[in-house]
């Protein structure tokens, strides 16, 4: 309860501090208040295009979070299973870690349609995440349990099944809510360089060619509502997936 | 019968910790393996269970055998809950047998708990189900008894002698091993292991 309060009491906190500073800059192009941003979210939420844009948006995180969760989880079990594998790919892994996101989107522009890119780019950020923490689990696996289970005579479907899968749930379930965070950065980041007809990016693009301020930070405050929201959800459903009173963790 | 003829081993970059050791255990009976802490017992036990291979000499005998090791920790799986950990082991996994199991060790009231939120004693009471209930020919117990009280080391041995064939246990305290009604002594001595 402290703890909610306390919360509460900071965000009334930032909130004052915002309003103050819009009130000094007195200029609503430049800094709008929170007052005229909620106002304006409230007014954006009414409207048919920002369920469109929101939803196809949203359609485009989970595609490509969805292409990146299984072929990262494949790659990492690849990797974990033959040094050469991972000695063939971990220079890849760098190369997509260390270029600038921006290259990546006027590059892939070139190759795909501009609606597709977000989901590309989605794919392309949450990869490595997925990629390098599973990856890591299954390194991480308890040898002693392996051991057990080579006595106890576990098949491999048996080994994997009670002994890896749990073990590298813990890590895969944070790969996945780390990645989720940058999934909606990255697919914006792509969306306001590629303009697909309906997305958030697309929005907030207008809104800066015609300095609706107001509405780029009732876009942005959406949008930072939305992954705190996915991302409680999904950390709920992990403590339900991992509730044995202690045990791996990553 | 677990014979070991001329077996020598030690751990990579270390000088040997058994060397030429000449053994016989018989096919049925317990077996204590004795010696301070350090002297090799868990050692021995991992070369008959299969899981060290001797840099010299060889082991017979565990050919079409059931060997299976409790290890002096519990490495039980803490995402399953006891009455799981316990069916681990069993070649046809029953619920029945696994609970009565339980009942033998005195853990039936845990069955659904996590071995997380169980003290160290009953986790070890755990393992020892597990071991038991994957009916084992030949049964190898590293410090089975480390952590229970007395008056559980006492009610859970008769139940724990009738478990394999042969049963090897390693301890260095002499009332357990008048309390599993021990047939053969082995005491580990510098790097050889005589029969007592």
């Amino acid at each position: 309860m402290v703890r909610i309060v306390k919360k509460v009491l900071v965000a009334i906190a930032w909130l004052l501090l915002w309003q103050l500073a819009s009130h000094l800059v007195a200029l609503p192009v430049l800094l709008p208040s929170p007052i005229a941003t909620v106002r304006t979210m409230a007014a954006l939420w009414g409207t048919a295009s920002f369920w469109s844009s929101l939803s196809i948006s949203f359609v485009r995180v989970a595609f490509g979070m969805a292409a990146a969760i299984t072929l990262g989880v494949l790659i990492a079990v690849l990797c974990a299973a033959s040094s050469w594998a991972e000695a063939f790919l971990s220079p890849l892994r760098s190369v997509i870690r260390s270029t600038p996101i921006t290259s990546i989107i006027i590059l892939v522009l070139l190759w795909i349609r501009v609606d597709l890119v977000p989901v590309f780019i989605v794919f392309l950020t949450v990869l490595p995440i997925i990629w390098q923490t599973v990856q890591q689990g299954i390194i991480q696996t308890d040898k002693d349990l392996l051991e057990m289970g080579r006595v106890y005579a576990f098949s491999r479907t048996k080994l994997l099944r009670k002994i890896y899968v749990p073990s590298v749930l813990p890590y895969f379930y944070t790969a996945c809510a780390t990645g989720l965070g940058f999934a909606w950065k990255a697919s914006i980041a792509a969306e306001v360089i590629a303009r697909p007809i309906h997305s958030i990016g697309a929005r907030l693009q207008d809104a800066k060619v015609y300095l609706l301020t107001e509405h780029l930070f009732a876009w942005t405050a959406t949008v930072i509502l939305i992954s705190i929201l996915l991302e409680t959800a999904l950390k709920a459903w992990m403590r339900r997936q991992t509730r044995h009173g202690g045990g791996a963790a990553a | 019968m677990i014979a070991l003829q001329g077996v020598s081993f030690g751990y990579p970059g270390q000088e040997y910790i058994l060397d030429h050791v000449d053994l016989t255990m018989p096919e049925q009976g317990i077996c204590a393996v004795m010696g301070p802490s350090g002297s090799a017992k868990t050692t021995l036990l991992r070369l008959i269970a299969g899981l060290e291979k001797p840099i010299e000499g060889t082991i017979s005998g565990r050919d079409e055998q059931k060997i299976i090791m409790m290890f002096q920790e519990d490495r039980l799986l803490p995402w399953c809950t006891v009455m799981e950990n316990v069916m681990l082991g069993m070649p046809s996994p029953v619920h029945q047998t696994a609970r009565h199991l339980l009942t033998l060790v005195e853990l039936d009231d845990v069955a659904d708990r996590y071995p997380p939120t169980l003290s160290g004693g009953m986790r070890r009471r755990v393992a020892l189900a597990r071991a038991v209930a994957a009916e084992p020919d030949i049964l190898l117990l590293d410090e089975p008894f480390n952590g229970l009280d007395t008056d559980v080391k006492l009610r859970i041995s008769p139940f724990l002698r009738e478990a394999a064939k042969l049963i090897v246990f390693t301890t260095h305290d002499g009332d357990e091993v008048k309390m599993m009604e021990t047939e053969r002594i082995f005491r580990i001595e510098g790097k050889n292991i005589i029969k007592l």
